[in-house]
């Protein structure tokens, strides 16, 4: 070894310094302070010019390879495209026109329902979490676009996560593949209620899924509109499995998620 | 001075881990540039310097990231034990890097866990799933030590022409 003991000995007394600086910091007085989330706001402000830069190289360099590479088939992909385009807005119209009068008729009933009065805020990702234990993104809308904590995130396929710390000028949403993340949903066609969370890898879980609940592979799964983050209605996957012994209170429930997580890119914030 | 760029080396990397390899992952796991960083200095310049890098690679993860001090203390660790063991357990070819990286996962792996269950209160997935990801974390960050060993080198030659 080229250093000596006294320098050995310095970087033990650091690693006791950093393990009671962890164990202090945790202690509820000081969580109270939020302290530590504010620091982070700001360290958040500092270095989003620079992923947001980062992130629009990143596109640059991507779609400039994949236009190259897609060139080829673009004219008859754009026919295509046009005719769908045309077929969803004739769509729209049919659905703009049910939407008011349901809500008119939820109105006249004296309904509330969470989606009324919310806007799509459309966000792009500027970032992902590098660790493995956090199933996190940061997306490029904060504070100064209305954004608060606790808005629920989604896109075209269905549900992304929530908005778990807001910033100016970006935010990060916790995915609901994150082991800490907890959704309450039911089942489209049995109606039947639990708690969804997520592993990180492989399937969603739904906890505490009653043992007599008959739900079955291929059901839709969606939130229950239960807590004020999540409207109801929002698709959130599909059952995969389920599987109960006879001396199980709950049954185990596992769901693939209707959103590939893999390649989230444009989502959208619910804003209230 | 020198440390101060090494900090900004470290942010550039921290950068390229969030904006780039993050979008590819092998089966929801993803490389840890930081993770390969540290473990090369570590197993190239000995303990204290892996210590450092430790720290700061860390701290970086964590001041940008979730949770305060979740990775900066195994990162440490991980830098300081490398360094320590370099020369009686990696030897001194240029094959450690490999070595040494699935070393580095799979320790940091093992500290990650006990720091978020036992400091943070975070619930773990199942054995299988921790399983399944740490080998899959392994052998990717591995794969890819090779290719930035050459660069780590190389970086420092750079720092070490500036002093």
């Amino acid at each position: 070894m080229y250093y000596d003991g006294g320098r050995r000995k310095s970087i033990y007394l650091w690693i006791v310094v950093l393990v009671l600086i962890i164990a202090v910091l945790n202690t509820p007085s000081i969580r109270r302070f939020k302290l530590i989330r504010a620091a982070r706001i700001i360290s958040n402000n500092i270095i989003f010019p620079f992923k947001y830069a980062g992130t629009a190289i990143y596109h640059g360099v991507t779609s400039g390879v994949g236009n190259i590479i897609g060139l080829r088939g673009v004219q008859k992909e754009n026919e295509g495209i046009k005719s769908e385009i045309s077929d969803l807005k004739a769509r729209n119209l049919l659905l703009e026109q049910l939407g008011r009068d349901n809500q008119k008729l939820r109105e006249m009933l004296g309904f509330r329902s969470g989606y009324y009065g919310s806007r799509l805020l459309p966000a792009e990702i500027i970032g992902r979490s590098g660790s493995n234990w956090f199933e996190v993104i940061e997306m490029n809308r904060g504070a100064g676009d209305n954004l608060s904590t606790d808005t629920a995130v989604i896109n075209e396929e269905g549900l992304v996560g929530r908005v778990f710390e807001v910033s100016k000028f970006s935010s990060k949403v916790l995915l609901i593949t994150d082991p800490s993340s907890a959704v309450s949903v039911i089942d489209a066609v049995t109606g039947d209620m639990g708690i969804l969370s997520g592993n990180s890898i492989g399937p969603l879980t739904i906890k505490y899924m009653s043992a007599s609940a008959s739900v079955k592979a291929g059901d839709k799964i969606i939130t229950s509109g239960m807590s004020d983050i999540f409207p109801k209605g929002i698709l959130v996957g599909v059952v995969k499995s389920v599987s109960k012994k006879d001396y199980d209170v709950f049954q185990k429930v596992e769901v693939s998620p209707a959103v590939n997580f893999s390649r989230l890119d444009k989502i959208f914030a619910v804003v209230k | 001075m020198k440390v101060f760029k090494l900090f900004v080396l470290i942010m550039l990397a921290y950068l390229v881990q969030t904006i780039v390899i993050s979008r590819f992952a092998i089966l929801g796991v993803r490389a840890d540039l930081l993770l390969i960083i540290t473990a090369l200095y570590a197993v190239t310049f000995g303990a204290e310097k892996g210590f450092l890098v430790g720290i700061l690679c860390g701290s970086i993860q964590d001041i940008f990231g979730t949770t305060f001090f979740a990775h900066t203390i195994p990162f440490a660790l991980l830098g300081f034990l490398i360094g320590t063991f370099k020369e009686s357990v990696f030897g001194t070819e240029e094959s450690v890097a490999f070595t040494a990286v699935s070393v580095a996962a799979v320790t940091n792996y093992v500290f990650e866990l006990l720091f978020l269950f036992f400091f943070f209160g975070r619930p773990i997935a199942s054995p299988l799933i921790l399983l399944a990801t740490l080998v899959i974390s392994c052998l990717y960050n591995s794969l890819l030590a090779p290719l930035i060993y050459p660069l780590i080198r190389s970086s420092s030659q750079y720092l070490a022409a500036e002093e």
